[in-house]
């Protein structure tokens, strides 16, 4: 299919979103840079409420790190 | 900042007096009422219009559209129904209609509240269209596209927004988009052009994956899609009628005004394409060249940009209905297959999202892309009783008011009601009676299709006689009788049979028939029943008229799969229910992570069914199938259940003599929890309820218990020398719990400790939660890292790790804010208490504090005289070894009780995974796995508010359902696996 060329302005986001799969990706690497997955995770971690972070943290298969 | 209150109900009328005693009504209601108008004012939650004027002048419909957009949503009470030859009315959410009578404001103040029940209804966020010949006064008229999308991008986001006629009828009439801008405005447009849309009551869903504290709150598609742990690929899964199409439509038209709205030189956000796979061929062709003609009938590609580009410009490409291939020469498995292989490739052209609806009973194979990757799930909602109690009003406020007694007195009846397709069937019957169970409802809607056939001159007159208008009249409320004897009905109950009753045992069922195969079933039906078979064509017609069937490219099928299997059982003998089941009987199936299959949907269906027309069934299939007879007698409804719940519970409660597998043994004990049957505890065959476990030598704790993937979870490796002493055999149920409740544990100071009677009484202070939040955070700041090390070793979720990271961050208001909630919330019984999954009698207790399993403990020791208490850690180990017949830790070899790998949704109930040997020999049960148990200690040293947790559950790997390994909880922690049992001192095994 050949479709006519767009106008210069009607230009769409490009690329793909899915931060959990890229996380996982990452953690799976072990030579990827500890920086980078922190930076997604905070990217992630913005989309929580308060009260997602509770149950989550309430969970007992949560990874003891809170002492 | 300055905060303007929003008015409940704002009021804009031309009948003073009446709009005057509305207000008065809603105000004794305790709701907030006023007269609005003018060009300024409070934001205004709901916005009613009474009018007696079925058209309004344009001065009026501007002060209307300036009203609207300072509301919510808009309610009209109109005097007059509109006629045929009225135009569409002016923009509004719903309608109710006032005869003009005024004792009847009453129920319009009552049904206004219904409503706009806060907890039910969502309003759409989408604009309405006002077309005018003329510029409206007061407010801006858009007369062209540029002027239109000025509209739409004002920062106040109009509800309505008033335009040209002229370019109004232009972006309704059928073309293809030349352009992003001209493709968003016809898709939002036509949107709001449906009148069907504009009630904002269909867009709840949830979606299946951890975290989420409320996974029912309602959520609409744009939502989910633009949730940062949305996957590329989403299921978005529902029964039949459930809003499935409506839900990608209404995401395909925010896309469109999300992409409006973005400001001229920036990059736009990705588009939506919605395409309905009901638009396949008979012979299927799943490729992207059809999806690319498919857009090619929306888009001319010469004029703006084909489908590649647009995928690869980040589109997002909405697939409506992955089920549509059971209408087709293909066989299910191979349609999904195909398309799965479809969505691949769309991923990999470059689409930001693929979004697929199908419904939950259809979706026989793991949906997984790009490369294998696990979907996002979201599923619809069932309606709530506020839901069902708004959409009941906005249809017919007497069937409303009718309804909400019925709901309120029992679950059953919103369980029936909660499917908007059978609501929505039994609201267009105008009944003057409520169903109580499905084959009812559906019978009143057949029964009112045929009655209102009778006041129209008896159109299919020769097929339904004139006689059984008053039987159905005197018989509406259960109209089978009647309708049993109506040839037609007879007909369409052997069409049923053919398409449902499968050709060998275990094979398929069928939903569609070809036409003329549909009218040869027919005419031998009819030929049977003694009619007319000539008439075969006109009873399909007429069945079709009544919306029983519906045809669609020459295939025939009926209107909903529920219909299909009630016919089918209205059509059966008792001999053939019988020989269906002998035939069909297969053991139960361990859920796994996939929905049932039609086959197992079908059946249940078909066996409840048989049992509301017919009460006898049950019994005839207690010599077949124990589980199916108690299902199927429990779902007939009351009035149907003849009394033989001890007959099928002695039958149910043999078979568990030699059943041992978790499966069946699961089925069995769920059916016998709901039919009354009873566990033993210490007051009811007290011996059979508690074990002794004897003096002796336990090595305890971390002994090769090597698949553990942390090394610190474990207790200590020791060896205990511990007297003997006697533990409850399963954990406590929810029955037994139930006695605490009913007996006023939760009022009663006496059993609970101080600080737990702080705790259930909220007078715990918010300050000391606070305290110890703030100093867990602070050991989390220390070293961030840590979350990184624990993403990388798999012990934490990437969605898990990232909760961490925002705790870290959170700020102490928001912990404050936190601690405050949780005070507000009332305890007056488990958290859990009243989630159905959880809740069958001889399911274990969960969602108990370790302060309500203490004050449990406290009054069980009082009504018995002993001392009864949680176990020591020691205890509870040497007893879990004591369960497996072993003295030694080491010893532990396999996979024990229900935990994640055995694929249970919830915990089962006690004693499925009991053993024989701890059966015969009275040993405790299902200490690994299934509900996480309490124990008396400190999980560690100075940390008084976190006690141990052992055995692991439904929720948990199997690693963690291991005698040694040692979880810990919060002391007011209600999590949905957490339950306990107790030691009791002194006591005679």
């Amino acid at each position: 299919m050949n479709g006519a060329e767009k106008p210069g302005d009607d230009q769409m986001r490009g690329g793909t979103e899915d931060l959990v799969g890229e996380i996982a990706t990452m953690a799976e690497d072990p030579d990827s840079d500890e920086a980078e997955i922190l930076e997604r995770l905070a990217r992630l971690a913005d989309s929580f409420s308060p009260d997602e972070v509770f149950a989550v943290l309430a969970r007992f298969d949560t990874p003891d790190l809170l002492g | 900042m300055t905060v303007t209150a929003r008015v409940s109900f704002g009021f804009w009328s031309d009948r003073v007096v009446a709009a005057d005693q509305l207000q008065s009504d809603l105000r004794e209601s305790g709701e907030q009422a006023i007269t609005v108008g003018g060009e300024n004012g409070p934001p205004i939650g709901c916005l009613v219009v009474l009018t007696q004027k079925p058209q309004l002048d344009l001065a009026e419909l501007g002060t209307l559209a300036r009203l609207a957009n300072r509301a919510k949503i808009t309610i009209a009470v109109d005097r007059h129904r509109p006629g045929t030859d009225d135009g569409p009315p002016w923009p509004r959410d719903a309608t109710l209609y006032w005869g003009g009578r005024y004792p009847d404001l009453a129920e319009v103040a009552q049904a206004l509240v219904d409503l706009v029940r806060p907890a039910g209804l969502l309003s759409s966020a989408l604009p309405a269209f006002l077309p005018t010949d003329r510029p409206l006064p007061g407010i801006p008229h858009a007369g062209d596209r540029h002027e239109l999308i000025a509209q739409l991008r004002r920062p106040e986001q109009l509800r309505v927004i008033s335009l040209t006629r002229d370019l109004h009828d232009e972006l309704l009439r059928p073309r293809r988009a030349e352009s992003r801008a001209d493709y968003d405005l016809l898709r939002l447009v036509r949107w709001a052009a449906d009148e069907a849309n504009r009630p904002f009551i269909s867009l709840r869903l949830t979606r299946s994956e951890r975290p989420s504290i409320r996974p029912e709150q309602p959520r609409a598609l744009d939502a989910v899609l633009q949730d940062l742990r949305t996957r590329r690929l989403v299921l978005l899964l529902g029964e039949p009628g459930a809003g499935k199409s409506q839900q990608l439509r209404y995401y395909d038209a925010w896309a469109a005004l999300h992409s409006l709205r973005q400001p001229g030189d920036g990059p736009l956000p990705p588009g939506a394409f919605c395409v309905a796979l009901a638009a396949q061929p008979a012979q299927p062709d799943i490729t992207m060249d059809w999806l690319a003609q498919q857009w090619a009938t929306v888009v001319d590609p010469e004029r703006w940009c084909d489908l590649r580009t647009f995928l690869a410009d980040g589109g997002t490409v909405l697939l409506d209905g992955l089920n549509e291939g059971g209408m087709r020469a293909l066989p299910l498995r191979e349609w999904m297959t195909r398309w799965r292989d479809v969505i691949s490739q769309l991923l990999g052209a470059g689409a930001t999202k693929v979004v697929v609806s199908c419904r939950t009973r259809d979706l026989v194979i793991p949906m997984r892309a790009p490369r294998n990757e696990t979907p996002t799930e979201v599923s619809l909602l069932p309606l709530s009783k506020d839901d069902i109690v708004a959409i009941a009003t906005q249809a017919d406020p007497a069937m409303a008011r009718r309804l909400k007694p019925a709901l309120d007195e029992d679950g059953m009846i919103e369980q029936l009601y909660s499917s908007p397709f059978r609501l929505r069937r039994f609201l267009e019957t105008g009944a003057d009676g409520i169903a109580l169970t499905d084959s009812r409802l559906y019978g009143m809607v057949i029964a009112a299709a045929l009655l209102r056939d009778f006041e129209q001159d008896n159109l299919h007159d020769g097929l339904v006689p004139d006689r059984v208008a008053a039987a159905l009249r005197s018989h509406y409320v259960n109209p089978w009788p009647v309708l049993d004897t109506i040839a037609v009905i007879k007909a369409l109950a052997a069409l049923a049979k053919e398409l449902t009753f499968p050709a060998v045992p275990g094979g398929n069922a069928r939903l569609t028939m070809r036409r003329s195969a549909a009218i040869g079933v027919l005419h031998d039906a009819l030929a049977e029943a003694r009619e007319d078979p000539s008439k075969a064509g006109l009873a399909l017609d007429t069945a079709e008229d009544f919306h029983i069937l519906q045809e669609e490219r020459g295939d025939i099928r009926f209107a909903h799969p529920s219909l299909q299997h009630l016919f089918a059982a209205a059509g059966c003998t008792d001999a053939e229910i019988v020989a269906l089941a002998e035939q069909e009987r297969q053991p139960a199936v361990l859920p796994g992570r996939l929905p049932p299959s039609y086959a197992e949907h079908r059946y249940e269906e078909f066996f409840r069914f048989a049992a509301q027309l017919r009460p006898d069934v049950p019994r005839l299939l207690l010599r077949v199938d124990p589980v199916l007879a108690a299902r199927a007698y429990l779902a007939a409804g009351p009035d149907a259940r003849r009394g033989v719940d001890a007959e099928i519970r002695e039958s149910l409660a043999n078979l568990l003599v030699d059943e041992w597998a978790p499966a069946q043994r699961a089925a069995i004990m769920t059916a016998l929890g709901e039919l009354g049957w009873r566990l033993p505890t210490p007051s009811y065959r007290g011996s059979e309820a508690l074990a002794a476990v004897p003096a002796g030598e336990w090595r305890l704790g971390r002994r090769g218990h090597d698949d553990a993937p942390e090394t610190d979870t474990d207790s200590e490796p020791r060896t205990i020398a511990l007297p003997g002493f006697t533990i409850a055999r399963s954990p406590v149920s929810n029955l037994e719990y139930g006695v605490f409740v009913e007996a006023g544990g939760y009022d009663d100071k006496a059993w609970w400790t101080p600080e737990g009677w702080q705790w259930v009484t909220n007078s715990r202070a918010v300050e000391q939660s606070v305290i110890e939040w703030t100093r867990r955070q602070d050991n989390l700041r220390r070293d961030l890292g840590q979350i990184v090390t624990l993403l990388r070793a798999r012990r934490a979720t990437p969605a898990s790790a990232a909760a961490l990271l925002r705790f870290a961050r959170l700020s102490e208001t928001e912990i404050v804010a936190y601690a405050r909630s949780q005070q507000a919330r009332p305890i007056r019984y488990p958290r859990y208490w009243r989630r159905a999954a959880l809740n069958n009698p001889l399911q274990p207790v969960v969602g108990v504090s370790w302060f309500e399993a203490n004050a449990f403990c406290a009054w069980l020791a009082d009504r018995h005289g002993v001392p009864v208490r949680l176990p020591s850690e020691n205890e509870w180990e040497a007893a879990c070894l004591h369960s497996l017949g072993l003295t030694d830790s080491a010893d532990v070899t396999g996979t024990h009780g229900n935990t994640l790998a055995a694929g249970f949704p919830s915990t089962t109930p006690i004693r499925t995974y009991a053993t024989e040997a701890q059966q015969r020999s009275r040993l405790p049960v299902e200490m690994l796995g299934n509900v996480f148990e309490w124990c008396f200690d400190y999980y560690a040293p100075g940390h008084h508010n976190r006690r141990i947790l052992k055995g692991g559950s439904w929720r948990h790997e199997p690693w963690r359902a291991h005698p040694a390994y040692r979880g810990r909880g919060d002391v007011d922690a209600q999590n949905d696996d957490l339950g306990f049992r107790y030691v009791m001192e002194d006591a005679e095994s």
